[in-house]
């Protein structure tokens, strides 16, 4: 028995070295399984691998059905061996002996025959349900296979080595497969193994169709092998006390919050559609609060961490596969995110399945059927769309179980015993909602200890993620999360700029100092529903009107006192919500001002009155009549058959444009925009409804169209004392590019954005922007992969706002008093705001 | 005499002449008389700058005008004013002289482009205080001014050598300081002159020679042109050229822009001015 097992490992040996280039995260997992392999290795194990190898390199499509029959009954024995110790303590060490040895094989084998097994064993049903599900079990089964088998046959295509290593994957499936067959149908007609290999076999015939980048289905795999491993032995004990359906739940597990949230999601929606699983809803939105918390409290996201901190304390073994396996796991998560989508529409159907079942089945075949219904899913997908489906089933499937680990068996995961609740009756609902209620409150309590030292990134990665999937209800509540975690990172040189999606202040919902509208306002800014310091600027102004309207004087103070107070709060708030744009400090000065010289002596109403008229004319005069002499002024400097080139969205600059067509040129404009926002999109809608021949292109690719733009033509947020440009992030790159290529750089820009301040660089006056927004990328091969970039040390992700192009490379600066050169600006402050400059 | 300041003057033979009933029917001849003045065959730049801040200057404070009885001692002040503000133009040229004499020091080799009543002046002014420096002159064509620029410097004295345009590079790095008259001077601080005037600059910033431009603040110009391209015809053309129907390509132009990078100071009658300093002027002049 020894000799097969010398050169087997060998081989082991050799096929984590062959994949090492393609998959560097799969070849962690050997040291330590080599490590960790305890001398007196289950020989039956073994023996059956050798016996897959045997086939393996033959492994056609055809010889499906072969193998199949053939792995399954040397596969009998050790698959048997977890399930005979279930009770007992001491399978561990042998099963993590199996792991450790070939952790691909023992993953499914392991896991998956055990809980059938379990399932098995402890449904009371009647013989008739067994039957059932035994049924679509198999089927199940089958179409499990097929998906594994599709996402390692596709790795077949790459290398020759590479075959032997997925061949050799399949094969506990198969083995499985098998074995479940021969347990508990065995007593069932043969056509249904037979419908099994037939799948198998067409599946083979899918091959082609599948995408080769998704080799990341084998990571998978392997990256679920200790979840597996420590649900086994979770669950065991559990058997005992619960009753079949809490073993599934508990089985079932979400292993990252990622999948946790989808599954909530998903249910949620799948409620939605169904009105009589209203009841289901109502549990749902409870339970998914509830689980908010107690994941956030758990802190699970770190998810190898956490796994590896917990399994040692549960498993000796366990520990050292872990830490061999880090990248796996880390590839694992990201992969995860990018199905979530799938994922979602996946349950939604298998919801709309178990509706049609009825709620009367057991647990376990809910749970069995899930897991059907998103194969089923994916056969129909597989061939469009690829491997992620199939990853995303086998990834569902093992993922959860994982989460056991780290919640321990008191804390129910809300997704999977929502599914299984879905089908209960009432009653079992109820009962079940409050233990897992009560289950969640111990567990708040004491991750509730724990949050302090961990916050995680994980957790925001989640939110982001799940934010994705559904957009509306929950983002806010992610984003406030989100801002609690981020407050941690302090950005070095960055640390004075207040932090994006920064905590608000919390006022009652009633309060008096803060005015609806300035709160509606300030939430609409932090959002960036309102964004761009003119509409910023323009809406701030309303809102403090309608708070002018609404103030009344109280009867010992007087006016200009006493509003200039009650200003305060409301200011204060929105630049909490987002800090000030430099052109609302001003307008907020100016309506200061004009509060500040209202005198005593005159009546409230007319006061009032003065103050809107006075905002009134300042949005007249500075935004609306100074945008159309910008205008006009900037139509000037423009000339037939210029190519003007500008940046993100600007209305002045629409304004300019629309001029010059008027005045009968032929201007062609190129647009580039920022990825983080793109704002140009707009632009580029209102360009080309004007007819206007409009470019659009991305800020990365000016260099290779500046030699073929005759101006640059851009909006700034503010301009400085010095005459330096406070504009959006990629400005100053732009004048930069403008002038290597000596191409004019025209800045338009509201004499009212002039700010009494010098600035030399972008640091000292800025803003953070969503950080998160950048490592969210929409490629396959990178996405997810700096998800959770604030828990590396050495790692800063920054997200500015603004830049600071300076004086020297504007050429000018066109304003609604005229075209000026970058040293007018002290002049115009000096005489604009004299009245106003000293005062604050 | 400046063209500039004989257009003034020629304004102010028309306000004398002059028969309107009302301020607004003045205004509008005086607006007339400057638009033929424009119409001539001289730099345009200046006398257009000059004539506008002519005007301006002697309309300025309305509400002394209108409280005058009757225009006819409305056009008293009128006349007042620009008799005044003639002389005081007039008297620019001393005060660029006063601001620049310690400009030129013994030993200078001084480049000079064009003619310029300015710069001939300061030279003039250095020799007669017994400086002894070697000034290039280029030839500017078409028009060969820089010859009749460097007769006028031998006759006070001035070693002087006349180069080719194209000789420019060939002579700086010999040359300690370049030295500029200006048509125009932008609100940026660049200047509009004799073509071939940017080359000569561009050339002495390169070499980091600095460059000096004596100027008359009335040249100044609230104008900022992007480049040389987006310079007016006007300004680049004479008005015979741009009344023909010749075509404007093939035409040579008569000015070219100097960005204000390529300049080191302004000698002006305001002062000694760095480039960024017009626009506050300009501001200050204009409203």
């Amino acid at each position: 028995m020894t000799s097969p097992e010398g050169p087997k490992r060998k081989k082991n040996r050799k096929r984590s070295k062959k994949r090492t280039p393609l998959i560097g995260t799969c070849t962690s997992s050997n040291p330590g399984e080599i490590i960790g392999e305890p001398p007196q290795r289950p020989t039956l194990v073994s023996s059956e691998v050798e016996a897959l190898q045997v086939e393996s390199p033959k492994s056609a499509e055809l010889g499906n059905c072969l193998r199949q029959s053939k792995v399954t009954s040397p596969r009998k024995g050790p698959s048997q061996k977890p399930l005979c110790n279930t009770g007992s303590q001491k399978t561990e060490p042998l099963l993590s002996g199996l792991h450790v040895t070939q952790p691909k094989h023992t993953e499914i084998a392991s896991g998956d025959p055990s809980k059938t097994a379990l399932k098995v064993a402890s449904s009371n049903g009647p013989v008739s349900t067994l039957f059932t599900l035994n049924v679509e079990q198999t089927q199940q089964r089958a179409s499990k296979i097929k998906s594994s088998k599709t996402a390692n046959t596709e790795s077949m295509k790459i290398t020759q080595s590479k075959i032997r290593t997925s061949e050799s994957e399949t094969q506990p499936q198969v083995l499985l497969e098998g074995k479940t067959k021969l347990k508990q149908v065995n007593k069932k007609s043969p056509q249904k193994t037979s419908s099994s290999s037939e799948l198998n076999v067409a599946q083979g015939c899918k091959l082609p169709f599948i995408p080769v980048s998704e080799l990341l289905v084998a990571d998978t795999h392997s990256s679920s092998i200790p979840a597996v491993n420590v649900e086994n032995t979770h669950s065991k004990p559990n058997v005992k006390e619960k009753n079949t359906s809490s073993v599934t739940e508990e089985t079932h597990m979400p292993n990252l919050p990622p999948m946790q949230f989808e599954l909530n999601t998903v249910i949620m929606s799948e409620a939605k559609n169904k009105l009589d699983h209203l009841c289901n809803l109502l549990d749902s939105i409870v339970i998914e609060h509830s689980g908010k918390e107690g994941y956030s409290t758990n802190t699970v996201i770190p998810v190898l961490v956490d796994q590896t901190a917990k399994g040692t304390s549960e498993v000796a073994v366990i520990p050292s596969k872990f830490e061999s396996l880090p990248g796996t796991v880390s590839e694992c998560q990201g992969e995860k995110t990018k199905e979530d989508i799938e994922h979602e529409r996946k349950a939604r159907k298998e919801a709309k399945a178990m509706k049609k079942k009825g709620g009367d089945k057991s647990k376990s075949e809910n749970d069995k059927q899930e897991n059907f219904n998103c194969i089923k899913v994916e056969k129909k997908k597989a061939v469009q769309q690829g491997k992620p489906l199939v990853v995303s089933a086998v990834t569902e499937e093992k993922l959860p179980r994982g989460k056991q680990e780290p919640s321990g068996s008191s804390v129910p995961s809300q997704g999977t015993s929502q599914e299984s609740t879905t089908a209960k009756s009432k009653a079992d609902l109820k009962r079940e909602r409050r233990e897992k209620q009560e289950a969640q409150r111990q567990a708040k309590m004491i991750a509730k200890a724990k949050e302090v030292e961990k916050q995680t990134k994980g957790q925001e990665q989640v939110h982001l993620s799940n934010d994705k999937a559904k957009p509306a209800p929950k983002k806010k509540k992610s984003a406030g999360e989100g801002a609690k975690r981020s407050r941690d990172r302090r950005i070095p040189l960055l640390g004075h700029l207040p932090l994006h999606f920064s905590q608000l202040p919390i006022y009652p919902v009633n309060c008096d100092d803060i005015h609806p509208a300035v709160r509606t306002l300030g939430l609409k800014m932090r959002d960036r529903i309102v964004d761009g310091s003119t509409a910023r600027v323009v809406s701030t102004l309303a809102a403090l009107k309608r708070f002018i309207n609404d103030y009344r004087t109280p009867e010992s103070c007087d006016l200009s006192r006493d509003l200039a107070e009650k200003l305060l709060p409301n200011v204060a708030f929105l630049n909490a919500c987002r800090p000030h744009a430099i052109a609302m400090d001003n307008a907020i000065r100016f309506l200061k001002h004009k509060v500040n010289s209202i005198e005593a002596s005159m009546p409230e109403a007319q006061a009032k009155d003065e103050l809107r008229t006075a905002i009134d004319d300042y949005l007249q005069e500075n935004i609306n009549l100074a945008s159309s002499t910008i205008a006009s002024h900037a139509a000037s400097l423009i000339d037939d058959g210029d190519v003007i080139l500008t940046f993100g969205y600007s209305a002045v600059l629409i304004e300019v444009v629309e001029a010059v067509c008027k005045g009968g040129s032929n201007i062609s404009v190129v647009v580039v925009d920022s990825p983080h926002p793109s704002s140009g999109v707009s632009m580029v809608k209102k360009l080309s409804s004007m007819s206007v021949t409009t470019y659009y292109r991305l800020i990365t690719d000016v260099t290779h169209i500046m030699h073929k733009v005759t101006k640059v033509v851009v909006e700034a947020e503010a301009v400085m004392m010095n005459g330096a440009i406070q504009g959006i992030c990629g400005t100053a790159g732009l004048a930069l590019a403008a002038a290597t290529h000596d191409t004019p750089f025209i800045v338009l820009c509201h004499t009212y954005k002039f700010c009494n301040n010098d600035l030399t660089d972008s640091l000292v006056i800025n803003e953070l922007g969503d950080a998160d927004s950048i490592v969210s990328c929409p490629s396959r091969e990178y996405f997810g992969l700096l998800d959770n970039w604030r828990e590396t040390q050495n790692l800063n992700v920054v997200s500015l706002v603004y830049d600071v192009t300076p004086a020297c490379l504007v050429t000018a600066l066109v304003t609604e008093q005229s075209v000026l050169p970058t040293s007018a600006v002290p002049v115009i402050i000096r005489r604009n705001y004299a009245d106003i400059l000293g005062q604050d | 005499m400046s063209p500039a300041i004989a257009a003034m003057k020629a304004l102010m033979e028309s306000l004398r002449q002059d028969d309107s009933t009302t301020l607004q029917e003045f205004i509008e001849k005086m607006k007339d008389a400057r638009e033929a003045l424009s119409d001539t065959d001289v730099s345009v730049v200046s006398v257009s700058s000059g004539c506008e801040l002519f005007m301006r200057f002697i309309t300025l404070k309305h509400l002394e005008l209108e409280q005058a009885a009757d225009f006819a001692s409305c056009r008293e002040i009128l006349l007042r004013r620009g008799e005044d503000f003639i002389k005081s133009m007039e008297e620019n040229r001393k005060k660029i002289l006063r601001s620049s004499n310690t400009l030129i020091k013994d030993g200078m080799t001084i480049l000079t482009h064009s003619r310029s009543r300015n710069v001939l002046a300061v030279m003039t002014e250095a020799a007669k205080q017994g400086r002894q420096f070697d000034v290039f002159v280029t030839e500017s064509q078409p028009d060969c001014s820089g010859c009749r620029m460097a007769d006028e410097l031998k006759a006070a004295g001035i070693p002087c050598i006349v180069i080719l345009d194209s000789a420019v590079g060939y002579v700086m790095e010999r040359v300690t300081a370049v030295m500029l008259g200006a048509e125009g001077v932008c609100e940026n601080g660049g200047i509009l002159n004799k073509i071939g005037s940017c080359t000569v600059a561009t050339l002495a910033h390169l070499k980091n020679k600095p460059v000096y431009v004596m100027v008359e603040s009335y040249k100044f110009i609230r104008t900022i042109p992007l480049n040389n391209s987006s310079l007016p015809k006007k300004y680049l053309h004479r008005a015979s050229v741009l009344k023909s129907d010749r075509d404007l390509k093939s035409a040579h132009p008569l000015v070219d822009y100097t960005p204000p990078q390529n300049l080191t100071l302004l000698y002006t009658d305001l002062g000694v001015l760095p480039t960024s300093a017009v626009t506050e002027h300009l501001i200050k002049l204009y409203t």
